[in-house]
C-alpha cells in the first residue's frame, strides 16, 4: 500500500511537471484581472455579451499627453514616444487624426444620402416649416470671411446640407485640437500632444505589464534627456494593473519573509531539527505543483486570485506535516510507518471532507470559484500523498526526546474544554462569545461598492483626471445598451429613446447623449428628412442658386437608396460613434448610447424599464452588483458544502456526532464576521471567500480531535497549536496590506482561525474514542 | 527736395492705442471658381482688440457674426446658425488674429510670420502674407493686403483658386466703450 502510495505520488508528481513545463514555455500566464475571475453578470444574456465585448475594448487603451512649452518639442517627443511604444509593440497606436483619403472615402459615403441627412435643429425648422432659415444659413455661410464653404462644396450642395450634418453630428466637448497632424491642447502656457493606442497584450497579464511598465518609463527617461523640461501623463488599465500587481508582491514579499522566517523559528524551536521543515517544504511544493498542473490543465491561465487563495489552502498541508513530525513525540513507537498511520484518519477525513466542498464549489458556474475549487482540491490531494507516503521513505528519524512541556501546554486548552475545573469559566467565555457575536451580527454592514473595494493608486487617479481635464472627456459613468433584431431596428430605437433624453438633456438631468443613430439615422428617419427636403427646401433651390451665382441643373439627384451603418467600416466612422458600436452576431445587434454630466439615474432607470430592448448600464454599479450576486453564491455553496460534509462524516460518527465534529468550524464561520464587524470592518465578497478556508482549516482541527484519543491527543492538539500559528503568521499579517481585498482575507483569517482552533477540542468526545482506524 | 518731391513718402499706417477699437464699413467680392458672378455683401465691422470681431452684413440680408477668442458664431434673426469652435479648425484662429491685427494697424507681427516688410507703393503699402506655421493647416494660399492709413483692401487668396476680396471704408477709431456701444446699437438696423 505504502510502495503503491509512492508510485502514484511520483507519477503524479512528474505528469504535474510535464504539464506545467508545457504550459509555462512563455512564462506564467497569470491573470490580474479580478473582473475576469467574477461571473457572468445577473443582466440579460444579450445585456452581459455586450458589457463582455465592451469591456475588452475599454480595458486596452493607453493614453499619454506629451507637455511641453514649446509646440515642436512636445510634438517631436510625443512621436518619439508613440514609435518607441509601437516598435516595441506594446501599443499599436490609434489613428485619432483621419487621414486626408479616410476623410474624403468618409465624404464620398455621405454624399450621395445628404437630403436624407438632418441634423436634429435642421429637422426641427425643417417640420415647423421654417425652410427660409436653411436658405439664409447657407447665405450667411457662404458669405462669410471665415467660411469653410468652397466653390466646389457650393456647387454641389448649394443649401450646405452636409457640412452642417456633420459639424451638428459630430460636435464634441475634446478641448483637443488638430494640429501638424497630431492632436494637441494649450493649457498655462504649456502645449499637451496626444498620444494613444490599443494595447497589443493582455493589460492584466503581468509578463505584458512588467514589459509594459519597463518599456515606458525607459521612453521617459530617454525623453527627458533629450528634450529636458518634459512632462508625461497617463492613463490605462496597464498601469493600474501593473500598480496593483507590483504592491501586492511587495506587500507578499515583506510579509511572506517575515511569515517565514517565524515559521521557520517555529519549527526549529518545537522540533529542533531541520529535517521537518525540508519535509514540509516539499509537501507544500507538491501541493503547488498539484493545483498549478491540474489548474493549467483545464483553464489555461492562472487567475492571480486563485493563486493567492489557492495557495493558501495548500498551507493546510503544513498542517498535515505539523501532525506527522508531532507524532515523532510518540515515544513508544520509532517506525515512520506507525507515524502515518496513526494520522492517517484524521488526515483522510480531513482531506475528503475539504476536497467534497470543493467538488461542491466547482460544480457551480463562476469561473473563479471553480480555479479555486480545482487547484485546491488537487494541490490538497498531492500535499496529502506526499506526507502519508513519502514522508515515511525520506523519515529516518528516531522520536524526540524533547517536548514534553508543548505537549503539556497544548493540552491547556484541551483541558478547558473538558475539565470539570473550569466548566464556569468555559460558560462564561460561551456566553461572552454569544454576546460578542450578538452585537457584531446587529454591526454587520455589507458592502460591495466597487469604488471602495478598490484601493486605486493616488498619484495614477491624479494623472487621470489631469488627462480628463486638459482633453475635456467626460467621464461617463452611466450608458445605455439598445438592442435589436438587425441594424435598422436598433437605430429605429436609439431615435425613439432620444426623444425622452432630449427632455431629460433640456431639465438639466443629463448633460449630452450620443447615439449611432445621430450620425447614420435609420432608413425611415433618412426617407422622412428626404421628404422633408424635397417638400419644403427644393422649391427654394432656383432662386438661392440664382443668388449665390449659380445657373445649372439641380445639383439634388434622387439618391440611391439611403445610408446604412453597415457601410461604414471601423476606419472610416468617426471616432466618437465607432466604440458605441458593441456587438453584433447574427440575430443581435447592440449599440451603446454614451451618456454625460448625469445627475440622476432614477429617470434613466425608468426609461430603461419602459422597453426590454434598452438596458442602463454603469460598470461600477454593475461590477458591485456582480461582487454582491458573488458574495451571495459563496455563501450559499459554503452551506451546501457543510451539508455534503455532513452526510459524508455521519458515515463515521452518526448524524448528532457528525453535527458535533462540524460545530468549530461553522461557529468560526458565523461568528468571524459578527467579530470583524465589531472593529468597524465592512462584509464584502473577500470576506466571504475567506469563509471557505476556515471552513476547511475548522474541520482539520475538529477532525484530528475526534481522530485523537489516548497519549495522541496531545500531539494532535501541539499539531493544531503549530498549524493555527504558521496559519496566522502566513495569512493573519495579510491583515497589514493597503489592498483592500488582501486586508479583508487576512482579518478574517486571523478572527477565523484562531476562533476555529480554540473551539476545535469541543469536537472530540472522550466517552466515545474513535478507536479503530479508518 | 526734387527728389522728395517725385517719390511722396507714405507716413505709417495707424496704430490703434490702449483703450482704442476701430469700426467701419466693409465691401465683399467672393470669386468662386466657376460661377457666373462674384458673390456680394456689405456691412458694418466692429473690432473690439483681444475681444472681439463684430461682422455685420447688412447687404444681400441682415446677418451678425462674432469672431471671439474661442470661434465664431453667426446668427440670423436673432438666432444663432452657425458655431465654429477655433479648437476643432486652429487654422482660422490664424486668419482671425491676422484680420484683427491688420484692422487695427499691429502690422510687425505679421510682417515677422510673413518674413517680409511692409512695402510703400502708389502711396500705400501692401504686404503678401503667406505665413510659415508649423503645421497648421491654413484655410487660405495666402493674403494680400492694402493699407492707406488704415488697412483699405484684403485679399483671401484660397488654394483652389477662389479669392475673396474686402474692402474697407469710414474706418474710425473711438474707445473702447463707444465702439462697443456703437455695435450693439447697429443690431437695430436688424429689419
Amino acid at each position: 500500500m505504502n510502495r503503491a502510495g509512492l508510485m502514484i505520488y511520483l507519477a503524479l508528481l512528474c505528469s504535474a511537471m510535464a504539464i506545467i513545463g508545457w504550459r509555462l514555455q512563455d512564462g506564467l500566464p497569470l491573470d490580474t484581472n479580478i473582473v475576469a475571475m467574477l461571473p457572468q453578470s445577473e443582466e440579460a444574456e444579450w445585456v452581459a455579451r455586450a458589457e463582455a465585448a465592451e469591456r475588452s475594448q475599454g480595458s486596452n487603451q493607453l493614453i499619454v499627453l506629451v507637455g511641453h512649452p514649446d509646440f515642436e518639442t512636445a510634438r517631436t517627443a510625443a512621436l518619439d514616444l508613440g514609435k518607441t511604444l509601437e516598435e516595441k509593440r506594446i501599443v499599436n497606436l490609434t489613428q485619432d487624426q483621419p487621414d486626408q483619403s479616410t476623410l474624403v472615402s468618409l465624404n464620398e459615403l455621405l454624399f450621395p444620402h445628404r437630403t436624407g441627412l438632418l441634423g436634429e435643429g435642421d429637422r426641427r425648422l425643417l417640420s415647423a416649416g421654417q425652410e427660409q432659415v436653411l436658405v439664409d444659413r447657407a447665405l450667411v455661410q457662404i458669405l462669410s470671411p471665415l467660411s469653410l464653404a468652397d466653390a466646389e462644396m457650393i456647387r454641389r450642395d448649394p443649401f450646405l446640407l452636409l457640412p452642417n450634418y456633420i459639424a451638428a453630428s459630430t460636435e464634441n466637448t475634446s478641448k483637443l485640437q488638430s494640429r501638424a497632424n497630431v492632436l494637441a491642447v494649450e493649457e498655462n502656457e504649456k502645449w499637451f500632444v496626444l498620444v494613444r493606442g490599443e494595447l497589443a497584450g493582455n493589460p492584466f497579464d503581468k509578463g505584458f505589464q512588467s514589459r509594459a511598465r519597463k518599456v515606458f518609463d525607459e521612453a521617459e527617461d530617454k525623453l527627458e534627456k533629450r528634450h529636458g523640461d518634459i512632462q508625461i501623463l497617463k492613463t490605462g488599465a496597464v498601469f493600474y494593473g501593473e500598480h496593483a500587481y507590483r504592491q501586492a508582491e511587495d506587500e507578499a514579499g515583506f510579509i511572506g519573509m517575515i511569515s517565514l522566517l517565524g515559521i521557520i523559528i517555529l519549527n526549529f524551536l518545537v522540533f529542533r531539527s531541520f529535517q521537518p521543515l525540508a519535509l514540509s517544504l516539499l509537501a507544500i511544493a507538491s501541493g503547488i505543483a498539484g493545483g498549478l498542473a491540474v489548474t493549467l490543465l483545464f483553464f489555461g491561465t492562472l487567475q492571480l486570485l486563485a493563486l493567492v487563495f489557492g495557495a493558501g489552502l495548500i498551507g493546510i498541508s503544513v498542517d498535515y506535516a505539523f501532525h506527522y513530525f508531532c507524532e515523532r513525540f510518540n515515544q513508544a513507537s520509532s517506525a515512520p510507518a506507525a507515524r502515518a498511520r496513526a494520522i492517517r484518519s484524521g488526515l483522510t477525513l480531513g482531506l475528503v471532507s475539504s476536497v467534497l466542498g470543493f467538488i461542491t464549489l466547482a460544480l457551480t458556474p463562476f469561473p473563479g470559484l471553480q480555479q479555486i475549487a480545482l487547484f485546491s482540491a488537487s494541490g490538497l490531494t498531492m500535499a496529502y500523498l506526499t506526507v502519508l507516503y513519502v514522508f515515511p521513505y525520506l523519515d529516518r528519524a528516531t522520536p524526540f526526546r524533547h517536548g514534553e512541556k508543548y505537549l503539556n501546554f497544548s493540552m491547556l486548552l484541551h483541558d478547558f474544554w473538558w475539565k470539570d475545573a473550569t466548566r464556569k469559566w468555559r460558560w462564561l467565555f460561551v456566553f461572552l462569545l454569544i454576546i460578542a457575536g450578538g452585537l457584531g451580527a446587529m454591526r454587520i454592514t455589507v458592502d460591495d461598492d466597487v469604488r471602495r473595494l478598490q484601493s486605486l493608486p493616488q498619484d495614477l487617479q491624479a494623472e487621470e483626471q489631469a488627462i480628463r481635464i486638459l482633453a475635456g472627456i467626460e467621464n461617463q459613468t452611466h450608458r445605455f445598451f439598445v438592442r435589436g433584431s438587425n441594424p435598422d431596428e436598433v437605430l429605429q430605437s436609439e431615435e425613439a429613446l432620444a426623444l425622452d433624453l432630449e427632455a431629460l438633456r433640456a431639465s438639466g438631468i443629463i448633460g449630452s447623449y450620443r447615439m449611432i443613430s445621430q450620425f447614420v439615422p435609420s432608413k425611415a428617419r433618412q426617407l422622412e428628412n428626404q421628404a422633408l427636403v424635397d417638400e419644403l427646401l427644393m422649391p427654394h433651390l432656383a432662386e438661392h442658386m440664382q443668388t449665390i451665382g449659380l445657373s445649372r441643373l439641380s445639383p439634388y439627384q434622387q439618391g440611391e437608396g439611403v445610408l446604412t451603418i453597415d457601410q461604414f467600416t471601423d476606419a472610416n466612422l468617426p471616432g466618437l460613434f465607432s466604440h458605441l458600436r458593441v456587438y453584433k452576431t447574427p440575430g443581435i445587434v447592440v449599440h451603446a448610447v454614451s451618456l454625460s454630466g448625469v445627475n440622476d439615474t432614477a429617470p434613466l432607470a425608468k426609461l430603461a424599464e419602459k422597453s426590454e430592448n434598452v438596458a442602463l448600464i454603469s460598470q461600477a454599479d454593475s461590477l458591485s452588483k456582480t461582487f454582491g450576486a458573488y458574495r451571495v453564491r459563496a455563501l450559499i455553496m459554503l452551506a451546501v458544502a457543510y451539508a455534503v460534509v455532513w452526510v459524508f462524516l455521519s458515515l463515521r460518527y452518526g448524524i448528532l456526532g457528525a453535527i458535533k465534529v462540524m460545530i468549530p468550524s461553522m461557529g468560526a464561520v458565523i461568528l468571524a464576521p459578527c467579530l470583524i464587524a465589531l472593529m468597524g470592518e465592512p462584509f464584502t465578497f473577500f470576506n466571504a471567500m475567506s469563509l471557505m478556508l476556515i471552513f476547511a482549516i475548522g474541520l482539520d482541527y475538529a477532525l484530528f480531535n475526534r481522530e485523537a484519543s489516548g497519549k495522541r491527543q496531545r500531539r494532535a492538539m501541539l499539531a493544531n497549536g503549530l498549524s493555527t500559528i504558521s496559519t496566522l503568521l502566513a495569512f493573519g499579517l495579510l491583515t497589514l496590506s493597503d489592498t483592500f481585498a488582501i486586508h479583508a482575507f487576512g482579518i478574517t483569517i486571523l478572527v477565523g482561525i484562531t476562533l476555529t482552533y480554540i473551539l476545535a477540542p469541543r469536537a472530540a468526545d472522550l466517552e466515545n474514542p474513535m478507536t479503530e482506524p479508518l | 527736395m526734387i527728389i522728395l518731391a517725385a517719390f511722396p513718402v507714405r507716413s505709417a499706417p495707424l496704430i490703434l492705442g490702449e483703450g482704442e477699437a476701430v469700426m467701419g464699413r466693409f465691401v465683399q467680392a467672393r470669386y468662386l471658381r466657376d460661377f457666373d458672378r462674384p458673390i456680394l455683401s456689405e456691412g458694418e465691422f466692429f473690432l473690439l482688440p483681444k475681444s472681439a470681431l463684430i461682422w455685420q452684413t447688412e447687404k444681400p440680408f441682415f446677418s451678425r457674426m462674432v469672431i471671439d477668442e474661442d470661434g465664431l458664431s453667426q446668427g440670423l434673426k436673432g438666432a444663432e446658425v452657425t458655431r465654429l469652435s477655433f479648437k476643432q479648425f486652429p487654422g482660422f484662429k490664424l486668419l482671425r488674429d491676422t484680420l484683427e491685427n491688420s484692422l487695427s494697424g499691429n502690422w510687425t507681427p505679421l510682417e515677422e510670420m510673413a518674413g517680409t516688410k511692409l512695402l510703400p507703393a502708389d502711396e500705400k503699402y501692401t504686404l503678401r502674407f503667406s505665413p510659415k506655421t508649423s503645421g497648421l493647416t491654413l484655410p487660405f494660399a495666402y493674403l494680400n493686403f492694402e493699407i492707406g492709413d488704415f488697412l483699405e483692401t484684403v485679399e483671401i487668396v484660397k488654394s483652389n483658386g477662389d479669392r475673396d476680396v474686402i474692402t474697407f471704408s469710414d474706418q474710425k477709431v473711438a474707445p473702447v466703450a463707444d465702439v462697443s456701444a456703437a455695435a450693439d446699437a447697429a443690431k437695430e438696423k436688424q429689419p
